[in-house]
């Protein structure tokens, strides 16, 4: 991937009313090659509204997003949700192929990159069960499978963990750092939770409550697998705590 | 099974008890003893008061309702997409059909045999209008409950209009739309036996053979008759059940 710059973004909600509310206001950052990025913020600051605004769903009012190779337009994005927006009609197999089918990717080919993606995430056995058959650790994984199969150049996650008790949590994260190692990807995600940003991140940005901009940035450089425990990890957390809280 | 056992209890209770009565009583133009009932429901072949067999009654009212259903899933399915997906396409039938959906089906009656006369046609048109309304709501109903991120999903993978409404909207809104035929069936049904009994109406059908035995005092042929609109109301009931069950047994909630 090349690098994606945000530039002075901005995003006004204007209601029927008239009344207008600034979501995000002068957010400027970027996003390096297979860089793994987490953007820490307060509930309701605006996070979800700023990774909506880079996958294209919603058009800002204000500022540029702006890929370093800007004669390509196309650049291809997966996105894990929130709630994971599976399809519920659709079995697991079927869930995984869809951007793909989408595409008009011939059949045999779509078999064959799911097939693959079945393997990687895990999920052997349960390609053909409906979401609801699953537990919500692995509908996850289904939902990053999903994300995965058109090998995006950018893969955003709106905090994707959030809902999952904490053993599985943590059991994804790792996850996620090994499809992360293994796939080459960019990864911005977004959080809430302090813990999980040092444990992913290369970089962590701190976002200031609504209207929101970058507040801080910390640069982590443990190496992986961290632990959690350690008191290098206890120190990296403790900065950013208080960078969160400092005005 | 234990529960089918105590189910069929009280039916039992009941057919002994007409048994008990109409033995009693001995008066087949009140309450005619089983067996006659009985032996007119199993010989559907045979000709009764000259307007054919039960076999007959039943081809030709199960011909109207068949017309009369297709056309309101052929107006009804379309338009309850458009409805439910484009806000002025719904804006724009939104009072009509909110005024016209109270009214029972029945009471077009009249104003159908002035503008269409008799036959077929008027048949027709009422059990048109009692299926149409349900197809038509649930179908908006189902459009509507369309999760938005579902579509994001579909977007963000540059998915166009047409591509929305092909692979999240239609599978996403289809077992709304059979609920919506099963109600608009049970209804069509019910329109078809009434609109059979008015006078002058498309002499033939079930709805028909009832009225006329009614006439006559055949309470027996009454009742068969009955005892056919029943079941086969309960067969088509069951099938739309059963296509629920096995097609749409993905969904979230159960019912």
């Amino acid at each position: 991937m090349k690098k994606l710059t945000i530039n002075n973004l901005e995003k006004k909600f204007t209601s029927e009313k008239k009344a207008s509310v600034v979501a995000v206001k002068d957010m400027s950052f970027s996003v390096e090659d297979k860089e793994f990025l987490c953007i820490l913020g307060p509930s309701g600051c605006g996070k979800t509204t700023l990774l909506r605004m880079i996958a294209g769903l919603e058009m800002p009012t204000g500022g540029k997003i702006e890929w370093e190779d800007a004669q390509e337009v196309d650049h291809r994005i997966g996105f894990v949700f929130q709630d994971d927006a599976l399809l519920p009609w659709r079995s697991t197999n079927d869930n995984i192929a869809f951007g793909l089918e989408l595409q008009n990717v011939p059949k045999e080919k779509i078999r064959k990159k799911v097939a693959d993606l079945v393997d990687f995430m895990n999920l052997k056995g349960f390609e053909s069960s409906y979401p609801k058959e699953l537990s919500g650790g692995m509908q996850k994984r289904v939902a990053i499978a999903r994300a995965l199969v058109i090998e995006p150049d950018l893969l955003l996650m709106d905090e994707p963990f959030v809902s999952l008790d904490a053993q599985t949590r943590n059991i994804l994260q790792r996850e996620l750092i090994r499809v992360w190692k293994e796939k080459h990807n960019t990864i911005l995600f977004i959080t809430h939770n302090v813990d999980e940003a040092v444990f992913l991140a290369d970089r962590v940005l701190v976002l200031t409550e609504r209207p929101t901009s970058v507040k801080a940035e910390v640069e982590i450089t443990l190496a992986r697998p961290r632990d959690r425990t350690s008191n290098e990890f206890t120190k990296i957390r403790k900065e950013i705590l208080s960078k969160m809280d400092s005005g | 099974m234990k529960k089918r056992l105590i189910k069929i209890i009280v039916p039992i209770i009941i057919l002994i008890g007409w048994e008990l009565i109409a033995m009693t009583l001995d008066n087949p133009w009140k309450l005619p003893q089983l067996g006659n009932i009985i032996s007119i429901i199993i010989h559907p072949n045979e000709g009764l008061l000259g307007t054919g067999s039960l076999i007959e009654s039943t081809y030709s009212s199960l011909k109207r309702v068949a017309l009369g259903f297709g056309l309101a899933c052929l107006i009804g399915i379309p338009m309850g997409l458009g409805m439910g997906w484009s806000k002025i396409f719904g804006n724009l039938f939104d009072y009509i059909i909110e005024i016209l959906r109270p009214i029972p089906p029945l009471a077009w009656i009249p104003l159908i045999l002035a503008w269409l006369g008799l036959g077929l046609r008027s048949a027709v048109m009422i059990i048109f209008i009692g299926a149409f309304f349900p197809i038509l709501i649930n179908t908006i109903e189902g459009v509507k409950s369309v999760k938005r991120s579902h579509i994001e999903v579909a977007r963000t993978f540059n998915a166009g209009q047409a591509d929305i409404l092909r692979k999240i909207v239609f599978p996403h809104s289809s077992p709304y739309i059979v609920t919506g035929l099963r109600i608009g069936m049970g209804t069509a049904w019910m329109c078809l036996v009434a609109a059979e009994m008015m006078p002058g109406i498309a002499p033939s059908g079930l709805g028909y053979l009832i009225w006329q035995a009614n006439t006559v005092g055949q309470i027996s042929i009454i009742i068969a008759g009955i005892v056919y609109i029943g079941a086969l109301g309960l067969i088509i009931d069951r099938t739309f059940k059963y296509i629920e069950v096995k097609y749409f047994s993905w969904r979230e909630t159960k019912s």
